[in-house]
């Protein structure tokens, strides 16, 4: 047994309780009763009470206007100095990149997903590499201000996207979310636009193979603040995406060198068979290989990469910062933001 | 309701305890592995469980279910890490439970490593999964997952030494 094995091992030790295993199980065969004719009786109560609950809070709403409007209490309208905005991101993983501390508001590793290939032309694309996409998830991602009545998010470097969670999470094609959620949570988010990009939405859904993550891809979009919210989170609904592609002549002979090095470590895998997951020195060298070129790729898409962030504030006034991105030089190329006012 | 009907429910309700029972401790290492604590996993395992129904789980295809459960398993740490990110949390005292205090040791290194290495190696380490099957079970190329597998073992080599689990070296 090597090493791993041996370390993996202890999981053996790791087992649910009974009663946790009898819980789960309660609550499968629950959800399974959920689904006959007994659930449209419930709704109905539901429904009923929904709705009574809705009144109760219209009509204290409508009382406390009315308090509000004739009781001479008054209301601060926002001051000129009050219009301005931060973007928070992932504060308490910054880590040192050698430069003055404050400049860089979040680090953040590729680890949460990975690289997924996509075909959008199988004729073309039969002896080439095809389009690789790799996301990173925006943690602690926020947008924080006084009087915000929108935030448009623009990507200006080709290849770059977002990929948006309208139902505040990421979905997956195991998921079962509600069509009318779906569509509900979509309300938020308006003038989405992908002129960055050699797909439509379209295409990005349909010929995606991995890439089944999110509900809406695009380099240009505007989240309406309709919750009034002084800090706007976005954790959940936004991840950023790089696509290499064969439009930029530098990166098309890169994913040509890539999409080699992966036939030859195909050749190598199918010629053996090794025990434990170990390795030849030439699959090590061509994997070395691999991630260095994989890594240069995405300097490539991210130098001079930017996002625009503008606030529009509920007086009219407008306001733009400018996130700047890069890769660090570590091995998983982590994903570096800095906010600019310029 | 007919009673040809009240038996196609009830064997379809004891297939679905059936499944539950055979992977839950599949289900409850992910989502260990992910979370880091009995309690996490635990409510993954509930979690998952429901969607065997609500998600219409492939229950007659034995081969493909088991990589469907660990695919879901997954993505619902995944939804569930990002979630716990945005609440605080309290600092860890000397009063863990004495279930908590089986995982010390090796198990709680294996936190050390990148998330996305971690999957990658269980499922190929304790599940036996071959690096095809893992590249459909996390929806990547077998490239990708032979490149996560190689650096994660690095990963792991390292963190056994500094940890000073040289008997597992």
């Amino acid at each position: 047994m090597n090493m791993f094995e041996k370390t993996y091992k202890e999981f053996d030790r790791i087992t649910p309780s009974e009663k946790a295993v009898s819980r789960a199980v309660q609550s499968a065969l629950d959800a399974y009763d959920l689904t006959d004719d007994r659930l449209v009786c419930k709704f109905s109560r539901r429904k009923i009470i929904a709705g009574l609950l809705a009144a109760c809070l219209v009509l204290v709403f409508a009382a406390t206007l009315v308090f509000t409007l004739h009781s001479g209490y008054a209301i601060r309208p926002y001051a000129q100095d009050d219009y301005s905005f931060v973007i928070n991101a992932n504060a308490n993983q910054v880590e040192s990149l050698g430069e003055s501390s404050g400049s860089t508001i979040a680090v953040y590793s590729g680890i949460l997903s990975g690289g997924w290939a996509m075909y959008p032309n199988l004729e073309r694309y039969e002896d080439f590499s095809p389009n690789f996409f790799q996301s990173y998830a925006f943690t602690n991602f926020s947008i924080e201000g006084k009087g915000i009545e929108s935030v448009t998010f623009k990507s200006n470097a080709e290849g770059t996207y977002f990929a948006l969670s309208p139902a505040g999470y990421f979905i997956y094609s195991d998921e079962n979310i509600a069509e009318q959620e779906i569509k509900e949570a979509k309300k938020e988010y308006s003038g989405i636009s992908l002129a960055n990009s050699q797909y439509t939405a379209d295409e990005l859904s349909e010929y995606s193979d991995g890439l089944s993550f999110g509900n809406i891809y695009c380099d240009t979009f505007t989240y309406t603040n309709t919750k009034k919210c002084d800090v706007i989170n976005l954790s959940n609904k936004l991840e950023f995406v790089i696509e290499s592609n064969h439009s930029n002549k530098e990166i098309s002979e890169k994913l040509d060198l890539l999409w080699l090095c992966e036939q030859e470590i195909t050749e190598l895998k199918s010629s053996h068979t090794f025990e434990g997951g170990e390795m030849s020195e030439d699959e090590e060298r061509l994997y070395s290989e691999l991630d260095r070129i994989t890594q240069e790729i995405r300097q490539l898409i991210l130098e001079d990469s930017t996002v625009d962030v503008t606030v529009k504030f509920t007086d009219g006034s407008v306001q733009t910062k400018y996130l700047q991105m890069g890769l660090t030089e570590s091995e998983n190329g982590e994903l570096w933001l800095r906010v600019s006012e310029e | 309701m007919q009673p040809d009907t009240e038996l196609i429910n009830s064997n379809r309700k004891k297939k679905i305890e059936q499944i539950v029972r055979k992977y839950a401790d599949m289900i409850f290492r992910i989502a260990y592995h992910n979370l880091g604590n009995f309690a996490d996993a635990e409510d993954i395992l509930q979690e998952v469980s429901v969607a065997i129904v609500t998600c219409n789980a492939p229950l007659d295809e034995e081969e493909y279910l088991r990589f469907w459960l660990c695919r879901v398993t997954i993505n619902k740490c995944r939804n569930f890490r990002k979630i716990s990110l945005l609440h605080s949390t309290e600092e860890l005292t000397e009063d863990i439970p004495a279930a908590e205090k089986v995982t010390a040791g090796v198990l709680e290194e294996l936190q050390k490593l990148p998330q996305s290495y971690r999957n990658v190696l269980y499922l190929y380490y304790y599940e036996g999964f071959s690096i095809e099957e893992i590249g459909k079970i996390l929806r990547k190329s077998s490239n990708t997952i032979g490149s996560q597998l190689r650096r994660g073992r690095e990963k792991l080599k390292k963190i056994l030494i500094d940890g000073g689990y040289d008997e597992y070296v």
